[in-house]
């Protein structure tokens, strides 16, 4: 069975989900490895175990989203994610400094929709490459090449070198031995 | 002039464009009958090789007959039917005399900047970036060929298109990689990839006299045509590759191996070749090592491995311990294409091979760019595909 046709998005996605598994990666750096700077620049009060927790989180789901056959379940994974970093800047929002909070809620909503639309867009790269190849209904188990059976055509081109070897010698032996004699 | 171009990474475009013309005396212009899309063609396609530019004309594998012939070309003249060689050849410089054809030293236009990427210079190459020297190539109504009165091979009458395109590149190079084996009667030859080049590999094998090939591939497809070549095959994605090329050499590995694969090489479920999907992505390498280090840990102590398969640039995690503890021998190189042409061609006249069983799909030029897709998601049992300008879609 080939898998069902969706919509044809108007970009190609799969730049966009190789974009959004490297800022996953990045953020989720940023997270790791400077929690307290990034919940400043969110406009968060500071929790810097729950920030790395996020950090891995973001790492997992960006290299997931490289390699995986399937983005789909990661793109969702990240739709999730958004949804939970809404919440934790709401709920830790540091209300000293409004311009900061405005900014992070902004950033989440734009790549909470972008993550949205590519999860809903995304299609399955071939879960099982072999089932759907084997739709084509092609078969190629005659072409050989040869005009025998391979194993009549084992070695023909070895034998066939040396034959042509031992003519080259005989002719440049026989070159030698007419110099010789003139 | 119809031709498919280079517009950015998966963007490739049936565009016209101006015809080409000679520029020196050694040219010709040849008025292509035949051209194809050759597995390193996805390597452009897919963005892993440099220096390709907006417009770029592509393809390197093709023939036809000649059109116009430059006033030194002594040896060709209108009307004769010619395949070309990928690799463009001077026949005068050290390297050329020596039958190293595929690192010729004069005919890179772009000699500074291959010298400084490859440490010096290698052969120019038809429409295969402007690292070696951004020629125009042959998928196109037309091509002006370089050097015209060394390289491209006279087609004797008789033999049709399909019979003899592949001399140009692929066959060739599946015959390369076969030879620097060194095969011997007692040998098992494995080979990763039974695309067109793993298929010419099986086949040369065979001819050399291999006592057993092993192909190893997961389109089941290319793996029928591997066996009607005489490979016993491995699906990567249903068995144990190390587990079953032991257990099909008694458990001492296969003594020759050939990486048909190159640079996009995807083990999908080992750990190693999604630690090189990360690294790739991450732009930290260029190239996918997967194959390479799997035909390091299972080739037989003493054995060969020849690379034919593509690489572009820098790949990681290569066992080199395991390399010179069990003294491999490593042989590659992008082939020396009129090394072997004059045996190959004798051999498809005296019917010995029939190049012509590889082909799967042939095609106008105008569908050219939607054929890139198919054959590199390997979709509709797509394995060579064959473009003639005279169709039109």
């Amino acid at each position: 069975m080939r898998t069902p046709r969706l919509p044809k998005p108007p970009v190609p996605l799969d730049p966009v989900i190789q974009g959004l598994a490297l800022f996953s990666i990045g953020l989720g750096l940023a997270e790791l490895l400077a929690p307290r700077q990034v919940s400043r620049a969110a406009g968060m009060t500071k929790n810097d175990t729950l920030l790395r927790g996020y950090g891995l989180r973001e790492i997992a789901t960006g290299i997931g989203l490289l390699v995986a056959k399937n983005p789909r379940p990661w793109l969702w994974g990240r739709v999730a994610g958004d949804v939970l970093d809404m919440a934790t800047v709401a709920g830790t929002a540091n209300t000293k400094k409004p311009g900061r909070l405005g900014g992070s809620a902004v950033a989440l909503l734009g790549v909470g929709m972008l993550d949205l639309y590519t999860a809903m867009m995304a299609k399955p790269k071939l879960a099982n490459p072999a089932r759907v190849y084997r739709d084509s209904g092609r078969d190629y188990s005659r072409r050989s090449g040869f005009p025998k059976s391979a194993d009549k055509m084992r070695g023909a081109a070895a034998d066939r070198r040396k034959l042509m070897s031992n003519q080259n010698r005989a002719v440049t032996s026989g070159n030698t031995a007419r110099q010789a004699a003139e | 002039m119809k031709a498919l171009c280079y517009h950015g990474v998966q963007d490739i475009r049936c565009d016209t464009v101006p015809d080409p013309e000679i520029e020196d005396g050694r040219d010709a212009i040849v008025k292509v009958t035949a051209c194809a899309i050759c597995g390193s063609d996805l390597h452009l396609y897919d963005g892993y090789i440099p220096t390709m530019r907006h417009g770029d004309i592509m393809g390197h594998e093709f023939m036809g007959e000649v059109v116009e012939v430059g006033r030194d070309n002594k040896k060709l003249k209108v009307g004769d039917r010619v395949v070309v060689p990928f690799t463009i050849i001077c026949g005068e410089c050290d390297q050329c005399k020596r039958g190293n054809f595929s690192v010729c030293e004069r005919t890179n236009r772009n000699k500074g900047m291959a010298d400084a990427m490859f440490g010096h210079t290698t052969a120019g190459l038809f429409g295969y970036s402007h690292l070696t020297g951004g020629y125009p190539g042959g998928q196109a109504e037309y091509v002006r060929v370089p050097y015209a009165d060394v390289g491209p091979v006279k087609i004797p009458d008789g033999l049709t298109d399909e019979q003899v395109l592949f001399l140009g590149d692929i066959f060739p190079t599946g015959w390369q990689a076969a030879v620097a084996c060194d095969i011997e009667p007692t040998d098992t030859v494995a080979v990763w990839g039974a695309g067109p080049v793993g298929q010419f590999c099986i086949r040369s094998a065979i001819l050399l006299g291999a006592k057993q090939v092993i192909a190893i591939d997961n389109v089941p497809e290319r793996l029928d045509m591997a066996r009607a070549g005489g490979a016993v095959t491995i699906n990567f994605d249903e068995e144990s590759v190390l587990e079953l090329l032991n257990e099909l050499t008694q458990g001492k590995g296969p003594e020759k191996c050939i990486d048909a694969v190159g640079l996009e090489a995807h083990g999908d479920r080992s750990l190693d070749s999604m630690y090189d999907r990360v690294k790739q992505a991450l732009m930290l390498v260029t190239d996918r090592a997967h194959v390479i280090r799997e035909m390091f840990y299972v080739c037989r102590p003493g054995g060969t491995v020849s690379i034919p398969g593509v690489y572009g640039g820098i790949a990681d995690k290569i066992p080199l311990g395991m390399m010179m503890n069990k003294g491999l021998t490593i042989r590659t190189g992008q082939t020396h294409v009129n090394r072997w042409t004059d045996d190959l061609l004798g051999m498809i006249q005296e019917g010995m091979i029939d190049p012509s069983f590889v082909i799967t799909h042939t095609i106008g030029l105008e569908e050219g760019p939607e054929y890139y897709k198919t054959f590199r998601d390997k979709e509709d049992g797509c394995i060579k595909v064959v473009l003639k300008p005279e169709l039109h879609a």
